[in-house]
């Protein structure tokens, strides 16, 4: 009886094992064997995000615009905002990072970027309740002093957060910048009252507002002389791509000048895209 | 509050967010275990080369052994996974499941030696001396009557190195793989529901119910290896 208990145990013991392994072994066959790997981080509606496990968006688009110009297959992966950088400098498992990154003078000294396809302004996301004080339809960020800031880290929300406390406006006004994982987390972050105010990407905001029924988000401007003079906090996203690689490169410029092309209704490839991963458009 | 269960209903009404829960679910199980058994079977071979009778043989074997529970055990579980991720396996291509399991599977090789090597210890040296004294070889001895009592010993503690990697494999969202912990993060984002804390609770659920699960059998076990004890709570 002892014996046939212990043979029942490892048979089941060999059969997990077996099915485990085959479960591992599909999943690895789906992964391999890509020319290039382009790295990104997922959630950043509508550029890339989930859809049933899959990364989709705008520059998951891009991308594969891309491998069918090169005729190369191109793997996009999923890894932490601020290692996407390191990565596509060093060149050993990324050749490029499509993320939404803004161009800034730090990051073009690590590696080469594309053309800008899109542009966007900084939203401050508040609690409804607790709105800083407003200047009409924005908020400037002399508002913003004293309280406790969050963004998610590495993010040029962040960054410029941290270059105003450093030595901008918002130098000695005690305000403190929290980096959190995501810039969802930092919008359930003001819910849960661990910071004021979050500082995020336009379309990032936008989506966050729309369902959390307590939250708003108003653009971030830097001050002028007179209200009309301020002017918002923009950026420009691009691809950044590894120093080696310039026919990737040049097929990425390729590819996005062609999208950047207004048609007959002045409309772009690239606005039409965002339109449609925002669900703002019937596709 | 009402806006709270709201969400939850959202969640379990929406088949993709359990889908992707389940899928989540599946890969954490599959790092987990084989990390387990990477750690088991490494974990037991340093054990063994650790209280082994001191030789001239294994003074190498015996030193590395020490080096390396002392490293994997004191450095973050976060840091040898970024380590693996962006140096080690820092090769193109390299399916990140198998770069994920390697990390935790030498990482649970070597709080799995300590607890072998604690078992084994347990047993008093006396009943060795006696074994010896019967004229028993050493490996009978081991086998026959250190490894039976030992394991009584090892497996509670065991039980607790399950749990813990079981849970610890959520820090592989860090570098982007879908588990359990990543779909939570999915289903919460900004697209989906725009709140991470309903779908974190479920994910909790999720972890909660598995390690329910996997404390009953280790209790079952233990239980079966007791029965000979003289314990109250066995009468």
């Amino acid at each position: 009886m002892h014996k046939v208990k212990r043979t029942l145990y490892l048979v089941l013991f060999l059969l997990v094992t077996a099915g485990m392994g085959m479960s591992v072994w599909w999943s690895i066959n789906g992964e391999k064997g890509a020319d290039y790997i382009v790295e990104t981080n997922v959630p950043f509606a509508p550029f890339e995000f989930y859809e049933n496990r899959e990364i989709v968006g705008v520059d998951v688009d891009i991308v594969s615009r891309v491998a069918e110009k090169m005729n190369k297959t191109i793997q996009v992966k999923n890894v932490e905002f601020d290692v996407i950088i390191d990565n596509v400098e060093a060149g050993r498992i990324a050749d490029a990072g499509a993320a939404g990154l803004t161009i800034t003078p730090a990051r073009s000294e690590r590696v080469n970027f594309t053309i800008p396809y899109y542009n966007s302004v900084q939203y401050v996301i508040y609690n409804q309740e607790i709105p800083p004080s407003l200047r009409d339809d924005h908020v400037v960020w002399e508002a913003l002093a004293g309280s406790k800031l969050g963004s998610q880290i590495g993010s040029t929300g962040y960054l410029f957060i941290e270059d105003e406390i450093e030595n901008g406006v918002l130098a000695g006004t005690g305000t403190v910048l929290k980096g959190i994982d995501s810039h969802q987390l930092a919008a359930d972050a003001i819910l849960a009252h661990i910071i004021d105010y979050a500082v995020a990407d336009e379309l990032a905001a936008k989506f966050i507002i729309d369902k959390n029924p307590g939250l708003e988000a108003l653009p971030l401007y830097y001050s002028g002389a007179t209200r009309e003079e301020d002017y918002p906090v923009e950026e420009s996203y691009a691809i950044a791509v590894n120093r080696d690689r310039t026919e990737l490169l040049e097929a990425f410029n390729e590819v996005l000048s062609e999208m950047l092309t207004e048609n007959e209704e002045g409309v772009t490839e690239i606005d039409r895209l965002v339109l449609k991963y925002m669900g703002l458009s019937d596709e | 509050m009402n806006n709270f269960f709201n969400k939850i209903v959202e969640l379990f009404s929406t088949p993709e967010y359990i889908d992707s829960l389940l899928h989540g679910f599946l890969l954490t199980m599959q790092i987990a275990y084989f990390a387990l058994l990477i750690g088991i079977f490494l974990g037991t071979i340093i054990a063994l080369v650790d209280v082994a009778k001191p030789s001239k043989w294994l003074a190498i074997p015996k030193f590395i052994c020490r080096i390396y529970t002392t490293v994997i055990r004191g450095t973050p579980m976060a840091l040898q996974l970024f380590i693996m991720f962006f140096v080690i396996f820092a090769i193109k291509g390299f399916p990140s499941i198998i770069t994920a399991i390697i990390a935790f599977g030498l990482n649970s090789a070597a709080y799995t030696a300590e607890v072998i090597r604690g078992g084994i210890l347990s047993v008093d040296p006396g009943q060795t001396e006696a074994g010896l004294a019967l004229g028993l070889s050493r490996l009978t001895i081991f086998f026959k009557i250190v490894a039976p009592q030992a394991i009584k010993n090892i497996i509670p503690a065991l039980g607790n190195e399950i749990i813990t990697v079981i849970k610890e494999t959520a820090i592989v969202s860090m570098v982007g793989m879908y588990d359990l912990n990543m779909a939570a993060k999915d289903i919460g984002s900004g697209q989906n529901m725009a709140s991470y804390i309903v779908p974190m609770f479920t994910a909790a659920l999720f972890y909660l119910a598995t390690i329910y699960l996997i404390t009953f059998i280790v209790k079952k076990i233990e239980k079966s290896l007791r029965k000979s004890d003289l314990r109250a709570e066995n009468k």
